[in-house]
């Protein structure tokens, strides 16, 4: 479902869409992955086990641990964006 | 069971023994019972129609919640999820119900209903000095809860559960894991990922401590960092209460973790590798659970042993004809018929064969396909469809069902919209495939095979077809 009103993905946002797609076998393109709406419950329909089978993508293939709480109320799971901003602010360099 | 027997509350006989702790506070015996004591003042008034829907994310409060609702007469419901549907199912069966919660969780789906608020863990309600401390009995024949199963036709089937069966069903997994002979064992910490208000974690982040004299971590550790974390505050020895999904999250992390005495898993079948895996990683003896709803959990084994389930004390299991078992005796209340095919080594040993049909697990919750199927069909503009559970080889991914859909006017965003109101998450189809027609028999049914074969034809290419 593409929001026309959302800016377009960044070229790491595309990447981050489409492990999300690839890890979860979601029935969407991952191009249609509106990077501000949310993933949890609304939008992507996500759930919690979704949330941890992603985190375990992304350690595995960022090294980025996620960690702290409600999975439901994590700010870096809160969007494709942020996800996205998460992974490339905390990704050990090189 | 003889309704003169009157059972404590907890096992712990002191007021200094402790009950459950976080990263910087302890709950003790005393300040359990006190809390227990204030909170049941406010409860509502006991009838048939009312019950406590304790929706609290922290796992002392909800044990708190549960322990004031049992003082007050009243029973915890349970239901299989949390759907706005469902919430709204359980409130025909009880009008009175109340919604018992410490934070958001299930204001979204319940705001309107009659609220009773958790107790503030840092305030002290109700004084009582430890001089007179008393823990309170309940009556062994009390109505304790009522958990759900899905029923075939719509509405969730209630299933009591009485105070004196679940007392039993943790005392008899407390046997099982040598926890039953506390103060003379070691206090075990219980750190649980799984949420209090499934079976499971009822029964063995909650009961099993609760009724055993042991501890519990009052958070929900989810991901792995988070795991580490809560044992690393947990006193030793400790036990990691969890599910094969967060057992593959865990042991792919890169630092070591506290040392375990024991690890449970339950919810899913844990394959050998990940259980060797798990073992390797912590150090320790990884047992699994088996169990459902209705029964509660009624067998373990350490995975690596073998293939062979033993029941808990004075369960026993007798095969059926169709190839499935009943199980009763000890807590299970009355005989219940498993929904797995199983091969009977004798009356206290057992091998699973695999899931019957029709019943569906994903991530320790489960549902039958008619359940779903019904469900499916009453969505305006579904003229016909399915759900189906493809044949999986790869252990890797959690797997979900799909279904197919003839329904020429939803796309796919309605249809999604129509089925997150019935369905829980868990079981929303990925993907769902539009089709012109299912291939139905001359009588109307849907066989597996036909399904798989479909499936075959549309599961590529990947891009969604509507």
């Amino acid at each position: 479902m593409p929001d026309l009103a959302s800016p377009a993905q960044t070229p790491f946002e595309s990447e981050i869409a489409a492990l999300i797609v690839r890890s979860l076998s979601l029935d969407v393109a991952a191009s249609d992955v509106a990077p501000e709406a949310p993933l949890y419950g609304e939008g992507l329909g996500l759930d919690s086990i979704d949330i941890l089978e992603l985190a375990l993508a992304i350690a595995q293939t960022y090294k980025v641990q996620t960690e702290a709480g409600d999975p439901k109320n994590l700010e870096i799971y809160k969007s494709l964006r942020a996800l996205a901003a998460h992974v490339a602010a905390n990704r050990p360099v090189a | 069971m003889n309704s003169a027997i009157a059972l404590p509350l907890i096992a712990a006989t002191a007021p200094d023994v402790l009950v459950a702790f976080d990263d910087t506070r302890s709950f003790d015996a005393a300040h359990f019972v006190r809390s227990v004591r204030a909170l049941a003042l406010r409860m509502p008034s006991p009838s048939a129609n009312a019950a406590v829907l304790n929706m609290c994310t922290n796992r002392y409060q909800f044990a708190v919640g549960f322990g004031a609702a049992l003082v007050r007469g009243l029973p915890t419901l349970m239901p299989a999820s949390h759907s706005a549907e469902t919430l709204s199912q359980l409130r025909t069966q009880f009008p009175d119900v109340v919604l018992f919660t410490d934070g958001a969780e299930g204001l979204a789906v319940a705001n309107d209903l009659p609220r009773v608020d958790a107790i503030s863990l840092t305030a002290t309600e109700g004084a009582q000095n430890a001089d007179n401390f008393s823990v309170p009995m309940i009556d062994a024949a009390q109505l304790a809860a009522y958990v759900f199963t899905s029923g075939s036709t719509g509405l969730p089937t209630p299933h009591a559960k009485h105070f004196g069966a679940l007392v039993q069903n943790a005392r008899a997994e407390g046997e099982r894991f040598g926890m039953s002979d506390a103060p003379n064992v070691a206090q075990v910490s219980v750190v649980g990922t799984v949420p209090p208000q499934h079976m499971y974690g009822f029964e063995t982040t909650v009961l099993l401590p609760l009724m055993n004299g042991h501890a519990f971590y009052a958070g929900r550790p989810f991901f792995p960092l988070d795991v580490a974390q809560s044992l690393a505050a947990a006193p030793a020895p400790r036990m990691l209460v969890t599910t094969p999904v967060h057992l593959r999250a865990i042991c792919a992390h890169p630092e070591p973790m506290a040392e375990l005495a024991h690890v449970i898993s339950a919810t899913a079948p844990l394959d050998i590798a990940l259980a060797e895996q798990a073992e390797a990683y912590f150090r320790a003896p990884l047992s699994e659970v088996y169990g459902c709803t209705e029964a509660g959990q009624v067998a373990t084994r350490r995975t690596l042993d073998g293939d062979t389930w033993q029941t808990y004390a004075n369960v026993q299991i007798h095969p059926n004809s169709d190839g499935t078992a009943t199980v009763s005796g000890g807590h299970v209340e009355t005989p219940v018929i498993l929904s797995d095919f199983v091969r009977v080594e004798d009356s206290t040993h057992f091998a699973l064969l695999g899931r019957t049909a029709d019943m569906i697990n994903i991530a320790g919750k489960r549902v039958s396909l008619a359940y779903l199927n019904h469900h499916l069909l009453m969505i305006e503009g579904v003229k016909d469809g399915s759900f189906f559970w493809p044949d999986h080889n790869e252990a890797e991914t959690l797997q979900r069902l799909v279904a197919f859909v003839v329904a020429p006017t939803l796309d796919r965003a309605q249809l999604r919209a129509a089925l997150a109101r019935i369905v829980d998450s868990a079981f929303m189809p990925r993907p769902i495939f539009w089709v012109d027609q299912l291939p139905r028999n001359s009588t109307g049914k849907l066989t597996r095979a036909s399904l798989q074969a479909l499936y075959e034809t549309h599961k590529n290419p990947t891009a969604p077809n509507r």
